[in-house]
């Protein structure tokens, strides 16, 4: 067992509530932060422990650190797994409302109300936005808080997310690398299925007229994207343009990657060298050079990255790095991703 | 020679003692077991090996990051003049296999000259081959398989003390002796030099295999008094090709009699005033002093013969008291673990009579090192004024944090590793304040340097739910920031600053996470708490927390629900560094109670 990794389910430490738990299996992303933990425990016959309940507060510690923190699911007494998910996953069950029950999109409001009845556990620290998303704030549809914060975040270059402790916070959304990998510790493979040269947003106006906004994209000349971005309701020109620039600064300006690499704490250290021990420090947002590996995309000599997703898994002292920009290769995400769906029985 | 061989309590060799009599006892039955010595042995425990992935070009890199259990055959014979007696003898060791709880196997080479070795036993069972032969003169031969624990143990328990080098709560004066200003009764084995205010003696890399290297330096002016104090204090530098910077032993020759000389060891070593220097003590008994020789070693090994060996002493003073790191509410000890392998133990901190912990307990352990001790204070040179306050901070003093601090650590002391900055802080107003940390390499006048972009930094907001002392982990930080040599006086500027006015800071800690176990406990009303490592009933490390009682008893109960950091502290044999931090009391002992551990035979252990 690694000493320094340790889990407080319920408020008590995880080996005075099961002895014998094993090693978590850390999942970070970005946007969006915590997101997932797995754990087993001894299958046990005839004994539960009520503690390990769906909805119970989990945080995992380094020493005395929080790095993760969020709430279990429904465990799994069968094999003995445990599964907890971020906070930030509440946000896909909380409605946007204001304090009189109208519906809302002004960030600030919304999540200060959906905290104060309860439905999200965060810690607000600052202003996400105090802007309405829809001029007049009230939205048609009934939305989710997830799906508000990210339309605002795709405003700006920026993305979201709850961290270990609680806290929700905005991060921008190409950070210089904080931590460098060795050479010959992987080798990312591209694709440009994703490349997009000039974009073009259809967006609707506030006297309801259509209008088109066209971003190029400066570094090459590739295929012309269209866009609907009337879904989003009324905005003005600058902000359909702002949206444009938010999607090519998140990776869709450039080819796409077709893997992650999975990196043990020793073949990575940080930018001025000082090496790893474990894979603690390391989560979804931070930026990884990638040492002696050029960049396939263009002509740089080493190749950075920005986590999208980290998942460490300790026992192994393994951390698989996912970067954004990782294209989807599974048919039924292809087909999604070009606005259909999969056929499924209907009479 | 007379051996003795005990499976629980079932002697397998014959010896003078009575067997116990077994629960066949009615049957008046007799036997005799003994175990032969081929076929038997006590195994060895299984390695675990993890490999590292490196760039070694040739090679490659592992390390045994665990011990697993071994495995012990006896083969034993039960003789008997009876069926029925051999019989019992086979009941008797089969009710040792299935103990309640955990056996132990005992093993004593020579009763009258040896000590016993106990091993402790997991599981265990015994098997039997038909011989008819054996049969017909009464004779049965079993064998006997047993999973032991991977280390054998002395069969008694000790209790170790962590003793504190902590002196006064007062810094120390000191009365100056030589300030290293020239060469004048300096001399040396190797090339000595007088520079910048420092002698320094130095040789050049020849050294071509590995092995030490003894380059004194000596002081001999005419015989000086050491005014009654006991203390030497010697601000030195070295480098050396082992990159921990343990201060020279030194040789001291008896004024009123040159013909008396001793080797004494630092007892203590803390920062120095002067950058890239440490101050270490030596405790003289000596009235009058005439000489003192400086004895470095130098620990060559693999292929770093090149690097040059060199000791710097800046100057040399003389004090009546050890200065400690702020009050005795925050003690650096230490702790010899006697036996050759990882032991299992139970460490414990008491309060002094009538106190208790307080609502902070701290314990930091790791292998002892000369590396950085966690405490900040005595590294800050830039806050605002500080205020001594002896009676309710752990550091002595406290300072407003409205001007940002700096504290200014030696790099070289930082061993490459995650660190965890902890601050005990308070509040004159309810509330929450945002505390903003970087850390940045600079030179030895902390002046930046083109490492200093590389910086490593976070801001952690911190709720005040009240206005008293409040301890808050801040972050994680990768130090140093840019690793450098180990002769390097290049420093780490740490600065904490916060926008709240309102802010008092007490003390602060960088806890090396991968070279050492924090336990941290809000222990409010306990007056006793134990951190006990797994063992075979307890197979998860846990706390134990007690309050004494009107009967003057401490009530144990399970702690756990009170950890802020949980730890697994590690007793390898050798010196191990206890830093105990306990808000509550200024006395607190600390001790460690366990069996040594050896690899096959319990050795001696001093009393």
């Amino acid at each position: 067992m690694n000493p320094l990794v340790w889990m407080k389910v319920d408020g008590k430490p995880m080996s005075a509530v099961q002895a014998g738990w094993g090693e978590p299996v850390i999942t970070n992303r970005q946007p969006y932060g915590c997101w997932e933990v797995t754990w087993s425990v001894p299958v046990l016959r005839q004994t539960r422990r009520t503690s390990l309940m769906a909805g119970k507060s989990v945080v995992v510690y380094a020493g005395p650190a929080p790095i993760w923190s969020g709430r279990m699911t429904e465990p799994n007494w069968d094999t003995g797994e445990m599964v907890a998910e971020g906070w930030v996953r509440q946000s896909e069950q909380t409605i946007c409302l204001d304090s009189t029950g109208k519906t809302s999109s002004n960030p600030d409001v919304v999540i200060a109300q959906a905290i104060a009845r309860g439905a999200l556990k965060w810690v607000q620290r600052s202003s996400f936005s105090s802007v309405d998303f829809v001029p007049g704030s009230t939205t048609d549809n009934l939305n989710y808080v997830k799906a508000l914060l990210d339309a605002v975040t795709s405003t700006a270059s920026l993305y979201w997310g709850v961290n270990a402790r609680q806290e929700l916070y905005t991060a921008p959304s190409n950070p210089a690398p904080m931590w460098k990998a060795a050479p010959d510790s992987g080798q990312m493979g591209t694709t440009d299925r994703a490349l997009v040269g000039t974009l073009y947003g259809r967006y609707l106006l506030a006297d309801g007229t259509l209008q088109t906004a066209v971003v190029p994209n400066p570094d090459l000349n590739g295929p012309e994207v269209g866009i609907d971005l009337t879904k989003l309701g009324t905005m003005d020109l600058s902000k359909a343009t702002s949206i444009l620039n938010s999607i090519l600064s998140k990776g869709r300006a450039r080819t796409g990657w077709t893997n992650g690499i999975e990196l043990t704490s020793s073949q990575i250290s940080s930018l001025g060298g000082s090496q790893l021990r474990s894979g603690a420090m390391v989560v979804a947002g931070q930026g990884l050079r990638l040492e002696g590996l050029r960049d396939p995309r263009g002509l740089g000599s080493r190749t950075d990255i920005v986590l999208a997703e980290t998942i460490w898994d300790v026992a192994q002292d393994t951390i698989q790095c996912n970067p954004v920009g990782l294209e989807a290769r599974d048919l039924g995400s292809i087909i999604e991703d070009e606005g259909g769906e999969m056929l499924a029985f209907s009479s | 020679m007379t051996a003795s061989l005990k499976f629980g309590s079932v002697s397998l060799l014959p010896s003078e003692e009575e067997v116990e009599p077994s629960i066949y006892a009615s049957l008046e039955a007799e036997y005799r077991i003994t175990a032969a010595a081929d076929s038997t042995s006590w195994g060895n425990a299984e390695r675990i090996i993890t490999a590292v992935r490196s760039h070694l070009q040739d090679g490659s890199l592992a390390s045994v990051t665990a011990q697993d259990n071994r495995e012990g055959t006896i083969k034993v014979r039960v003789e008997s003049e009876t069926y029925d007696g051999l019989a019992a003898g086979e009941s008797a060791l089969m009710a040792q296999t299935q103990v309640k709880g955990y056996n132990t196997l005992e093993w004593t080479p020579n009763v009258a000259l040896a000590r016993p070795t106990v091993f402790d036993v997991v599981y265990s069972y015994m098997d039997f081959d038909f011989d008819d032969f054996d049969e017909t003169i009464l004779r049965r031969t079993y064998k006997l398989t047993l999973a032991l624990l991977p280390f054998g143990r002395s069969k008694d328990l000790i209790t170790v003390q962590a003793t504190s080098s902590g002196g006064s709560s007062t810094a120390p004066s000191y009365t100056l002796i030589n300030d290293g200003g020239s060469l004048a009764n300096w001399s040396g084995t190797h090339e000595v030099t007088q520079t910048d205010g420092y002698v320094q003696s130095r040789g050049g890399g020849i050294q071509v295999s590995p092995g030490t290297v003894n380059a004194y330096l000596t002081y001999d002016p005419s015989t000086f008094s050491m005014g009654g104090q006991p203390y030497l204090a010697v601000d030195y530098y070295v480098a050396t090709a082992s990159p921990d910077g343990t201060p020279p032993a030194v040789t001291v020759t008896d004024g009123d009699n040159t013909a008396q000389k001793l080797l004494y060891k630092a007892v203590m070593v803390a920062p120095s005033d002067r950058a890239g220097f440490s101050r270490a003590f030596y405790q003289i008994p000596y009235a009058n002093v005439k000489t003192l020789r400086f004895e470095p070693v130098f620990t060559y090994v693999g292929s770093n013969s090149s690097d040059p060996y060199i000791l710097r002493i800046d100057k040399i003073q003389r004090s009546a008291t050890l200065p400690s790191i702020g009050t005795n509410r925050q003690r650096a000890r230490s702790l010899t673990v006697p036996g050759s392998a990882r032991a299992r133990a139970k460490l414990i901190i008491t309060a002094d009579a009538g106190k208790t912990l307080g609502d902070l307990t701290m314990i930091y352990t790791r292998t002892a090192t000369t590396g950085m001790q966690p405490p900040l204070r005595p590294f800050l040179v830039s806050s605002s004024s500080v205020t001594a306050d002896p009676t309710s901070t752990i550091s002595g003093g406290f300072n407003s944090m409205n001007s940002s601090m700096v504290f200014l650590v030696p790099a070289n002391r930082l061993r490459e590793a995650m660190f965890s900055l902890v601050l005990r802080m308070s509040s004159t107003a309810v509330g929450t304040a945002p505390i903003t940390w970087s850390a940045a390499l600079v030179s030895a006048s902390n002046t930046d340097l083109p490492e200093t972009g590389q910086i490593v930094s976070g801001v952690t907001t911190v709720n005040f739910p009240n206005t008293t002392y409040l301890t808050a982990e801040v972050g994680l930080l990768q130090l140093p920031t840019v690793p450098v040599a180990p002769d390097s006086a290049n420093l780490i500027r740490l600065t904490i600053s916060t926008t709240s006015n309102t802010l008092y800071f007490d003390e602060g800690w960088l806890f090396d996470l991968d070279n050492g176990v924090l336990s941290w406990v809000d222990s409010t009303g306990l007056t006793r708490l134990e951190a006990r490592t797994a063992d075979l009933t307890n197979p998860e490390p846990s706390y134990w927390g007690g309050s004494t009682n009107g009967g003057g008893e401490t009530n144990l109960v399970r702690a756990d629900y009170r950890v802020w950091s949980f730890g697994t502290h590690v007793f390898e044999p050798g010196v191990v560094d206890v830093l105990t931090v306990t808000s509550g009391t200024e006395g607190s002992a600390c001790q460690a109670s366990f069996y040594p551990c050896w690899h096959t035979h319990a050795g001696a252990v001093a009393a």
